[in-house]
């Protein structure tokens, strides 16, 4: 019984079914990514009920500090366990899958402690007020950069990073 | 590095998804190291020799440049 499941269980995991329109799973999704979403849930609820001008703010900083510190550390936690998540996920896929893998967490990363950095200089070259006149579209978010905030752009560019390595071995 | 894997492959008829299914690998990497974009690991390159019943160095040969 055992050797049976271990046999039926042997197929590689394969990211085709989080990125492929045909072959998409949801329950893969829920499996890697559930905390993910958890944590970009919980860090953006966060924002908004404690960190925005909400009368919820004032009473708040009045609860006790242990409380107050599992609300803050709940997203990262589900962060971390979302790490875990991934990186058993990328240990099930095969050796091409899991390199390419690899390289669109590190691009992701990379572009995404590039944009973190280089925003507060362009904001202060103007860039934000030249966007906003020219698009009527705010990235005040970037000011200040919290947790959600970055987690989303680390999944977007890690997607983008995936498709453009993804190109490399067709 | 330059192998023989569709040729091999071509012979037995297989498609590459009945390759990749015996490799345990993804239809992707068989693609992959036939069109030579990507070099195998030495177990799968094992694994392939295994299967074909060849030595690894009849199926992938180094490039002499």
């Amino acid at each position: 019984m055992l050797y049976t499941c271990s046999v039926m269980n042997n197929k590689t995991n394969d990211p085709e079914k989080l990125f492929h329109p045909k072959k998409y799973s949801l329950s893969t999704d829920m499996r890697v990514n559930g905390w993910l979403f958890f944590a970009i849930c919980a860090g953006a609820a966060n924002a908004f009920l404690f960190h925005s001008r909400l009368p919820l703010q004032e009473t708040y900083l009045a609860w006790p500090v242990g409380l107050r510190a599992i609300i803050e550390l709940a997203p990262l936690v589900a962060a971390l366990l979302w790490i875990r998540h991934m990186a058993k996920w990328m240990r099930g896929m095969d050796e091409l899958q899991r390199r390419i893998t690899l390289e669109a967490w590190l691009f992701g990363a990379a572009v995404t402690l590039g944009v973190l950095s280089l925003w507060p200089l362009l904001d202060g070259a103007g860039v934000s007020a030249a966007i906003l006149k020219a698009t009527k579209f705010h990235l005040e978010a970037l000011d200040k950069p919290n947790f959600p905030l970055t987690l989303c752009l680390l999944c977007i560019f890690y997607v983008l990073g995936h498709f453009i390595l993804i190109r490399r071995y067709k | 590095m330059k192998n023989k894997l569709r040729e091999l492959r071509a012979a037995k008829e297989w498609s590459q998804s009945d390759l990749a299914d015996k490799l345990d690998v993804s239809r992707q990497t068989v693609n992959a190291i036939e069109t030579e974009k990507y070099d195998p690991s030495l177990p799968l390159a094992f694994k392939v020799a295994k299967l074909f019943k060849l030595k690894i160095e009849e199926i992938f040969e180094l490039d002499k440049e």
